[in-house]
C-alpha cells in the first residue's frame, strides 16, 4: 500500500512517517509554537496529538473523559470482540477507575524502589556478561547486542520464566508493539502466543507454587477476599512482558546513542558520579520512548478541538518533555538539570508502574557500559535505525571503541 | 521550612526521593513519604526545593515559616 506523504502535520500527521520516526522533535516544535498545538489526523483510524506539556498532562489526568480501555493508537479489528482472548487486557494500564485502583495496588508493591533494589546486582552481572561478549572486538551494536538484551532478561527473572527464551519474548513483543502496530494480523498472532504462554505458566504455578516469583504471587493473591480471576492474572502477565521490555530497551539505546556523540557528557559522569540519578532523569526527559493513547468516552471540546466519542488521543509525553514553557533549553541535554518535572513515565493514575525498575535498569546499564567502555563513538551515524509509533528508540546503533 | 506531600496528587513518580533522598522516601506502594518530622534542616533546604521543582504532579508542598 502506497502511503501518501504528509503535507500538513497539523491536520494529517502520520506517526509512522520515516522521517518523523527518525526525528520527531522538529515537527512537535512547529506544532507547539503554532496556532493549533493539538494536531489531528484521519490516518490509522484517526487520532489527536497534543504537543504542549500542559495539554498532554491535562489529557492524562482526565480519566473520566478519556478511557484507557484502548491504549493503542491504531483501532482494533472490528469492534475488538471477535479476536481470540478478547477478554484479556493488560490491567492496570488498560483499566479505568474504580477497577484500576485495586488492579494497580496489586502490582505496585512489587515495583516500589525498595522491592526492585534486589534486581540491581543481577542486572549488573548481566550487563557485564553482555559486554564480555563484544568488548574485545572493538565494535558492537549498542541497541541489538546490549540494550535489547537487558530488560527482557530482568522481566523473565521476575516472572520466573527463565531467560533462555528471551529472544522469543523479544520477538513476540516486537510483534505486538513494533511490527504489529501497523499490521493487525501480526499483532494478534503474537498476542495469542503471549497469552497461551502465560496460560501454561499459570497452570504450572498452581500445580507447583514457587517461593519468589510474580506469577505464583498473583495466583495466590486476593482482592476483597476473592481469588484474582485468571483473565486478570493473564492480563497482568501480558502487561509485564509488553510494557517492560521494548520501552526500557529503547531508553537504554537512545541514551547510549546520545553518549556516543557526547564525550563531554561521558567525562562529566566520570568526574561527578553523584549526578547519576539526575542524569538518568534527564536522558529519560530528552529521549522519552513512550507515547500511550486514550479513547474519548464522550464528545468533548478541548482547546477548540471537537473530540468525538471513540476518537483516540495520543499521550505525547516525549513532546511534552521538550516544551520550552516548562524546560529551559529543552532540546539540550543538561545532565545535572536543576528542575526536571518530566513526564516520561506519564502523569496521573497511570504513571508507569514499572518506573522504578526501568530507571534502575537504565542507570545500571549505562554505568556498566561507561565503566567498561569509557570511550566510544557511532560507527556511522547514517546507519542508525529507529523504531517509532508508540515506543521510540534505536534498533540498530553500531559503535566503535578502542580495545 | 516545612514540607508535606499531598497524597491525593502524588502518584509515586519518586522524583522527590531522587532529588532529596534524605527528605523523601517511599511507602510500600511507591508513593512518597516525608522522612523528616518538623522543620527541614538548613542544609537540606536546597534539595527540598529541587524536589518541589521536580514533581510532575506538583504534590510536594513547601511552607516557609517566619
Amino acid at each position: 500500500m502506497a502511503i501518501e506523504p504528509v503535507l500538513d502535520w497539523t491536520t494529517d500527521y502520520d506517526i509512522f512517517d520515516d522521517e518523523f520516526v527518525r526525528d520527531p522533535y522538529p515537527v512537535w516544535e512547529d506544532l507547539r509554537a503554532g496556532e493549533c498545538p493539538v494536531a489531528h489526523t484521519a490516518r490509522w483510524g484517526g487520532s489527536w496529538m497534543p504537543t504542549r506539556y500542559d495539554d498532554v498532562v491535562a489529557f492524562a489526568h482526565d480519566v473520566e473523559t478519556f478511557t484507557s480501555q484502548q491504549i493503542l493508537v491504531v483501532p482494533p479489528i472490528g469492534d475488538g470482540t471477535q479476536i481470540p482472548y478478547s477478554d484479556v487486557a493488560a490491567p492496570p494500564i488498560t483499566s479505568d477507575p474504580p477497577e484500576h485502583h485495586w488492579a494497580r495496588r496489586l502490582i505496585l508493591p512489587i515495583f516500589s524502589p525498595q522491592s526492585v533494589a534486589k534486581y540491581e546486582q543481577g542486572t549488573r552481572d548481566l550487563c557485564n556478561q553482555l559486554i564480555d561478549g563484544f568488548v574485545d572486538a572493538g565494535r558492537a551494536d549498542a541497541a541489538a547486542d546490549y540494550a535489547q538484551q537487558i530488560p527482557v532478561r530482568v522481566i523473565a527473572t521476575m516472572l520466573g520464566v527463565g531467560t533462555d527464551r528471551s529472544d522469543e519474548f523479544t520477538s513476540w513483543v516486537r510483534g505486538v508493539l513494533e511490527v504489529g502496530l501497523k499490521d493487525p494480523v501480526v499483532r494478534i498472532a503474537n498476542r495469542i502466543k503471549i497469552i497461551e504462554f502465560f496460560m501454561e505458566q499459570i497452570a504450572d504455578r498452581r500445580a507447583n507454587p514457587r517461593d519468589d516469583d510474580l506469577i505464583t504471587e498473583l495466583t495466590q493473591g486476593e482482592v476483597d477476599g476473592h481469588p484474582i480471576p485468571d483473565t486478570h492474572i493473564l492480563g497482568t502477565c501480558n502487561l509485564m512482558l509488553v510494557a517492560g521490555i521494548d520501552t526500557t530497551w529503547s531508553a537504554i539505546g537512545s541514551s547510549l546513542w546520545h553518549l556516543a556523540q557526547h564525550p563531554e557528557h561521558r567525562a562529566q559522569l566520570r568526574e561527578r558520579p553523584e549526578i547519576w540519578p539526575m542524569a538518568v532523569e534527564e536522558l529519560l526527559r530528552a529521549y522519552s520512548p513512550v507515547t500511550m493513547a486514550r479513547m474519548a468516552s464522550k464528545d468533548v471540546e478541548v482547546n477548540g478541538c471537537p473530540i468525538r466519542e471513540g476518537d483516540r488521543v495520543l499521550m505525547t509525553f516525549p513532546a511534552a518533555n521538550r516544551d520550552p514553557e516548562v524546560f529551559e533549553n529543552p532540546d539540550e541535554v543538561i545532565l545535572d538539570r536543576e528542575h526536571n518535572r518530566h513526564v516520561a513515565f506519564g502523569a496521573g493514575i497511570h504513571r508507569c508502574a514499572g518506573s522504578n525498575l526501568a530507571r534502575l535498569e537504565l542507570r545500571v546499564a549505562l554505568e556498566t557500559w561507561l565503566e567498561r567502555i569509557p570511550e566510544f563513538a557511532l560507527a556511522d551515524p547514517g546507519s542508525v535505525t529507529w523504531a517509532g509509533g508508540q515506543v521510540r528508540g534505536p534498533r540498530q546503533c553500531l559503535v566503535n571503541f578502542p580495545t | 521550612m516545612r514540607v508535606r506531600v499531598d497524597d491525593e496528587l502524588c502518584h509515586g513518580h519518586q522524583m522527590c526521593a531522587i532529588s532529596a533522598p534524605e527528605v523523601f522516601g517511599s511507602d510500600d506502594y511507591g508513593n512518597a513519604v516525608v522522612l523528616i518530622d518538623g522543620p527541614i534542616p538548613a542544609d537540606l533546604e536546597a534539595a527540598t526545593r529541587r524536589a518541589e521543582g521536580n514533581c510532575p504532579e506538583r504534590a510536594v508542598i513547601i511552607t516557609e515559616e517566619e
